[in-house]
């Protein structure tokens, strides 16, 4: 019989479960969303939101904090395939330790970082292609990214810009996080409220006037004679401009 | 002059400085303060030209006392002229940095009444940034050549990385294209490095002691100007990194901006692809731990156009090859072309493991495009990679050439 665990397919669940699979998990085994799996005949079902949580041996705890975050980057960037092999990865770390990471001729490993490295260089790129506007003394920021990476941003810009009231938005998971220079919050967007603020931007003259500058810094910082579009868009695909203030004009 | 038509200018005077790079720095985010280094640096938009803007580039003023020939600010053109107050560039940077347009500010200037007094502008609005604003994010401000010791030292102080531009390969370049400006470029690049050391030194002994310049030093050359070779540029660079402990050598390709000036080249295009394998070279000496004397010799002293300076390297010493992936030391699997610092650490990572063969490679993210000429797995060859010298040749060249073409009735030349 092979075994199947479950979990209820948010991130948080998934982040709980890691931590009950770090004792279960054997070679082989399969995690799903339940949402995703349809059951097969000879399979044992487990659903570990059921499960009490087991404590984490001092000894293991540095490995299991680097596996967590790794496992945590691959569900963010949305691939299934990553979640199905998260059994098979945990025993697999937990036999051979950090320098497992390293080991990509191990498909559970390779499939794991593949994804974990989507989450992280799409993070890392957001970090600088994300652009706030000011509205009244509240910075709003828009974006568009095909993984999830909403936390890494909210540490970022948490860190970065830690005096000021700031809100960023993921507009295809219709989610974001709200700062107001204490702490962090979730948030959820409502259709409406996010039409008035559009409207109070439209109205506020001095922020016209720096993303004018701005734009005008954009086109005059580039050569003329070594004009490279592809290479341009290679770093920043069109996907992303609708968000980004100097080019924003430039999508249809 | 309103701001909108000084950053026209400005911005416009300051586009040909290549440096853009904001890492090495991870300074934290002042108390009560806005901004701070990222390590690893982080690009945060890309100009038509396909150049990162990370930092908010700007010179201070385009007015200059001095007439250099390359240089599109010089004082006998007759263009535009503007000049910034420090508290005009400090806020720019602040709103700009507050959006996220931009990781911090690279400023440099124009030599305006004399160094000292230019040096003092920049200091200034490093001074406000940081002291007024306590603006955390990166700077990197130019030092001026001439200007006193106390005043680079202040700049430093408040700067993530200060650099001195030395802008052509050699002394007779500059004493033919400049007046007096570069003669002594090596002295405030000197000064730099003792401050940087001074403080690592000093740091050492108490985290509390001052920083200076964390990200260090780098410079800039224009390449294609003056008659130099590629070899001596090479040479230069690797000895400024070795004497000045520089981050970075930037190249840039002479573009003919003040054209008619009779001790310039006229050149059809800039020589985009002779940068292109300087950086090449350059990375390999940086990265890879060649010597200057490997990418080039005497009887040779310019890079193959056609080739990456490493290819060129493996075929000149095409008798150390295959390499047995299994077996060779890191230093020898940096070599193969092809194969770079990461591909190199996985290798050694996953061989601890097991013999790795031609499918494991692709497996671990080993592109063996070029690299499959020059490696061998368990003793074999890769299938249908030639051994002889002249195939693989004409396998790694890449063709510039425009190949025929229609011309135009009128066409000369």
């Amino acid at each position: 019989m092979n075994k199947v665990y479950l979990f209820d397919g948010t991130l948080k669940s998934y982040n709980n479960s890691l931590r009950k699979l770090w004792h279960l998990a054997q070679n082989g085994e399969k995690l799903f969303s339940k949402g995703d799996y349809h059951p097969g005949l000879f399979e044992t079902v487990i659903d570990l939101d059921y499960l009490n949580e087991l404590q984490i041996s001092k000894k293991e705890t540095a490995l299991f904090k680097d596996c967590c975050r790794t496992l945590v980057y691959s569900f963010c960037s949305g691939e299934k395939e990553a979640v199905e092999v998260t059994p098979s990865f945990i025993s697999y770390m937990r036999t051979n330790g950090r320098k497992g990471f390293y080991h990509l001729a191990e498909p559970s490993v390779r499939i794991v970082t593949k994804a974990a490295k989507r989450t992280g260089s799409e993070a890392h790129k957001l970090k600088g292609i994300l652009r706030f506007r000011k509205f009244g003394t509240l910075f709003y920021g828009q974006y568009f990214s095909k993984t999830f990476v909403l936390p890494m941003l909210g540490d970022h810009f948490k860190k970065r810009m830690p005096n000021e009231t700031w809100i960023i938005h993921d507009s295809e998971r219709e989610t974001g996080l709200y700062y107001d220079g204490k702490e962090l919050r979730q948030a959820f967007f409502d259709k409406n409220e996010l039409a008035e603020l559009k409207i109070q931007s439209e109205k506020t003259k001095a922020e016209d006037e720096i993303e004018k500058l701005w734009k005008k810094y954009f086109n005059t910082i580039a050569i003329e004679t070594r004009k490279n579009p592809k290479l341009q868009q290679s770093f920043m695909p069109r996907q992303y401009w609708r968000y980004i203030v100097e080019v924003e004009e430039r999508v249809g | 002059m309103d701001v909108m038509k000084k950053l026209e200018i400005l911005s416009d005077s300051a586009k040909y400085d290549a440096s853009c790079s904001c890492s090495g720095s991870d300074r934290k985010t002042p108390n009560g303060g806005l901004g701070n280094g990222k390590d690893c640096g982080i690009c945060h938009s890309w100009s038509d030209d396909g150049r990162c803007v990370s930092l908010f580039k700007i010179l201070f003023t385009n007015y200059c006392i001095y007439d250099c020939a390359y240089c599109v600010n010089r004082r006998s053109n007759d263009i535009l002229r503007a000049s910034f107050t420090p508290r005009e560039v400090a806020d720019l940077t602040i709103e700009f940095y507050k959006r996220n347009y931009i990781e911090g500010l690279f400023l440099s200037s124009g030599i305006m009444k004399n160094p000292d007094y230019t040096m003092e502008q920049l200091s200034e609005t490093l001074r406000i940034l940081r002291d007024e604003y306590l603006f955390g994010g990166y700077i990197h401000v130019k030092a001026i050549p001439g200007a006193s010791k106390e005043l680079i030292d202040k700049a430093g102080a408040l700067a993530d990385r200060i650099s001195v531009n030395i802008e052509l390969p050699s002394k007779e370049s500059l004493r033919l294209l400049t007046d007096k400006k570069h003669t002594d470029i090596f002295k405030p690049m000197k000064l730099i490095t003792d401050g940087v050391s001074q403080s690592v030194a000093e740091r050492k002994k108490s985290r509390f002691a001052p920083r200076f310049a964390p990200a260090g030093q780098s410079t800039q050359l224009i390449v294609g100007a003056t008659p130099e070779t590629d070899m001596t540029i090479v040479k230069l660079s690797e000895a400024m990194y070795n004497k000045f402990a520089l981050k970075r050598v930037y190249y840039s390709a002479f573009i003919p901006v003040n054209a008619g000036d009779k001790r310039l080249p006229v050149l059809r295009e800039p020589p985009l692809l002779r940068e292109h394998r300087l950086y090449q070279a350059d990375f390999l000496m940086r990265q890879y731990h060649f010597n200057a004397d490997e990418i080039l010799t005497p009887d040779k002293p310019m890079l193959d156009i056609s080739l990456d300076p490493k290819a060129n390297w493996a075929l000149n010493n095409f008798h150390l090859f295959p390499v047995e992936i299994n077996k060779a030391d890191v230093e020898m699997l940096l070599r193969v072309p092809g194969i770079g610092p990461l591909s190199a650490r996985r290798i050694v990572a996953a061989r601890r493991g097991h013999y790795l063969n031609f499918d494991d490679l692709k497996k671990i993210g080993v592109v063996l495009k070029r690299a499959g000429y020059f490696i061998t797995c368990k003793g074999k060859r890769m299938p249908a990679f030639s051994e002889k010298y002249q195939s693989v040749y004409g396998a790694l060249a890449e063709n510039h050439d425009p190949g025929p073409y229609q011309m135009k009735l009128f066409e000369t030349g």
